[in-house]
């Protein structure tokens, strides 16, 4: 009985030791709600500020084995939004044709962005394999079309996809978005027109090969390099979705250099001049 | 003093009046306004257009449905889903009492790994998902087969299921044929192709779905028999190699159905049937496209 009334008192000092923790100071001066209501109205404006539109540097899939997309996306309203892109999903009339749909910007685990009815140049990505004839059946090239709104400035927009986790990254069209369209488009179709790439590093040369016929991606046949290399033509060539090791050199950025004798449909080149990845034929 | 000592630190606060979460304030669209007053309003029935994660199935990879297609699945959804039944009973009530509270629209159809396809969910006679909107347009929205298959057979089909687990239907229903219900396994045993569905018929079941259970048995009953004409139902039961035991069986079944939408619902389903397949024949005619 002692020692009943022993443990009760301890027990009774437990409760009465712990049951006053003091309210920490805040971090931010604001409550979460508010911070995040906050971010979604940021992440809104922002997306809605750039009169020109933005490139969605767009990557489906957690594998990346289907390559990246550049999908121009203008918001131009609260609730309308368009997509161009540098490719042609396969149900679309006339080529290149301007899509039009609906966005939301709204509070999730952060500002949540969604392109919430159908809209054919992004929601291709998502479709299941039966609708595109890319990737299994049911689940088509896995592409997101809402993402977590990582970052918002005037400058860059950095989102992730709510699937893949993919990063996404939108920069804004500085110059007359038509012209620069036009430009971008005509690059990808000269660049997907080729169904042989090579890849010359250290005084060697490796074939490349794609993993789907949507390209811009490849892997070696190599046992040792599982890495898929997946990349998104830019204005002056093309940019990996991060830096690979490609034998040993690290690359990220790379520049179309036009023909020359020894290589008649140009290469694209990294800045130190260390690796090309040439289109063959 | 021990409980003193406990509760002492508890203090008064009052919770906030506000949601903690407000959604960005955009103005509502034509389309908004027209669902509102056209199914909001009469029928206490929400329509979800927009792709809404957590609405949807996410077992399954799916995309939004068009804008345009949503118009034409709304304005369908009411003229061949909705007024028949107001015209049956005399006014909206029987339809704001038992439809469904939420629609949800999908662009693609519910594709399974195997390839198979869901067309329609209802869950707990308060939501119904429709899928496959990317295959609605203008063409397809005139052509009632395409209509009745991918769409409203569905529809009919799942408001069954609200009416019957609201009034149950007799139980002699399920003891025609009890004991041969095969569950999950009936787009095995009666597989979706001419031979699949003549045995079911011939086991005494309107479709291969109907042999899964009772209950989906007199679903299918119900909505294939109310959309389509008789010839129509003739040419659906007198396949080739059908038995005619089976189709008795069949007739047998029908039957109770309709006593039960008589008795329980006055409902009469012949004059369901032709009030929906009237519908259906003026469909070229029939805007499926203005909102305002």
């Amino acid at each position: 009985m002692k020692r009943n009334i022993v443990y009760l008192i301890f027990f009774a000092l437990l409760l009465i030791g712990s049951s006053c923790d003091k309210k920490r100071d805040r971090f931010f001066e604001d409550n979460p709600t508010e911070r995040l209501n906050t971010a979604v109205d940021e992440a809104f404006n922002i997306l809605k500020s750039q009169k020109n539109g933005w490139t969605m540097q767009y990557f489906p899939s957690s594998d990346l084995e289907y390559g990246g997309y550049n999908l121009f996306v203008n918001f131009r309203t609260d609730e309308n939004v368009e997509f161009q892109a540098d490719y042609i999903p396969y149900l679309i009339e006339p080529d290149y044709s301007t899509q039009s749909s609906t966005y939301k910007v709204y509070p999730g685990a952060g500002p949540i962005l969604t392109f919430d009815t159908w809209n054919e140049i992004m929601h291709f990505f998502a479709l299941p394999g039966a609708y595109t004839g890319e990737g299994a059946v049911d689940s088509g090239t896995q592409g997101d079309f809402e993402f977590l709104v990582i970052k918002a400035t005037a400058d860059s927009v950095i989102l992730q996809g709510r699937k893949t986790l993919n990063r996404i990254v939108m920069l804004p069209i500085k110059s007359t978005p038509a012209t620069f369209i036009e430009k971008m488009q005509k690059n990808a179709a000269k660049f997907d027109s080729f169904e042989d790439y090579m890849v010359e590093v250290g005084g060697e040369t490796y074939d490349a090969y794609f993993i789907s016929d949507l390209k811009r991606a490849f892997v070696f046949d190599d046992p040792e390099d599982e890495n898929i290399y997946s990349y998104v033509y830019t204005e002056t060539g093309l940019e990996f979705y991060k830096e690979f090791s490609i034998k040993g050199v690290k690359v990220k950025k790379m520049t179309y250099v036009n023909p020359t004798t020894g290589y008649p449909n140009g290469y694209f080149e990294n800045p130190e001049k260390t690796v090309k990845y040439i289109p063959v034929g | 003093m021990m409980y003193l000592g406990v509760t002492s630190c508890s203090k008064e606060e009052k919770l906030d009046s506000n949601s903690v979460f407000v959604d960005p304030k955009i103005e509502q669209n034509d389309f908004d306004k027209y669902i509102f007053s056209n199914f909001t309003t009469p029928y206490n029935m929400e329509i979800i257009y927009k792709y809404v994660d957590r609405e949807s199935d996410l077992d399954y990879n799916l995309v939004p449905a068009p804008f345009e297609s949503s118009i034409r699945m709304t304005k369908l959804l009411n003229y061949l889903g909705l007024e028949p039944y107001n015209d049956l009973t005399g006014s909206k009530e029987f339809i704001r009492k038992y439809f469904p509270k939420l629609i949800n629209y999908i662009g693609s159809l519910a594709i399974r790994n195997n390839g198979t396809v869901v067309l329609g969910t209802a869950e707990n006679g308060t939501k119904m998902t429709l899928y496959n909107l990317l295959s609605l347009d203008e063409e397809s929205g005139r052509d009632a087969d395409f209509l009745t298959t991918y769409y409203f057979k569905t529809i009919h089909h799942e408001f069954q299921h609200i009416l019957n687990q609201t009034k149950p239907y007799p139980s002699d229903f399920s003891a025609i044929t009890g004991t041969t219900y095969v569950d999950d396994a009936w787009n095995t045993v009666y597989p979706e192709n001419p031979t699949g569905r003549a045995n079911a018929i011939s086991a005494g079941y309107i479709s291969p779905y109907a042999s899964k259970a009772a209950t989906e048995d007199f679903a299918e009953l119900f909505s294939i028999y109310v959309t389509r004409d008789q010839a129509g139902w003739n040419s659906w039961i007198n396949l080739p190699n059908a038995s005619d035991a089976g189709k008795a069986i069949i007739n047998k079944k029908l039957a109770i159905v309709k006593t039960y939408m008589k008795e329980q619902w006055n409902i009469d389903m012949d004059l369901l049937r032709t009030n929906i397949v009237g519908r259906m024949s003026k469909l070229d005619t029939f805007d499926q496209t203005t909102i305002k």
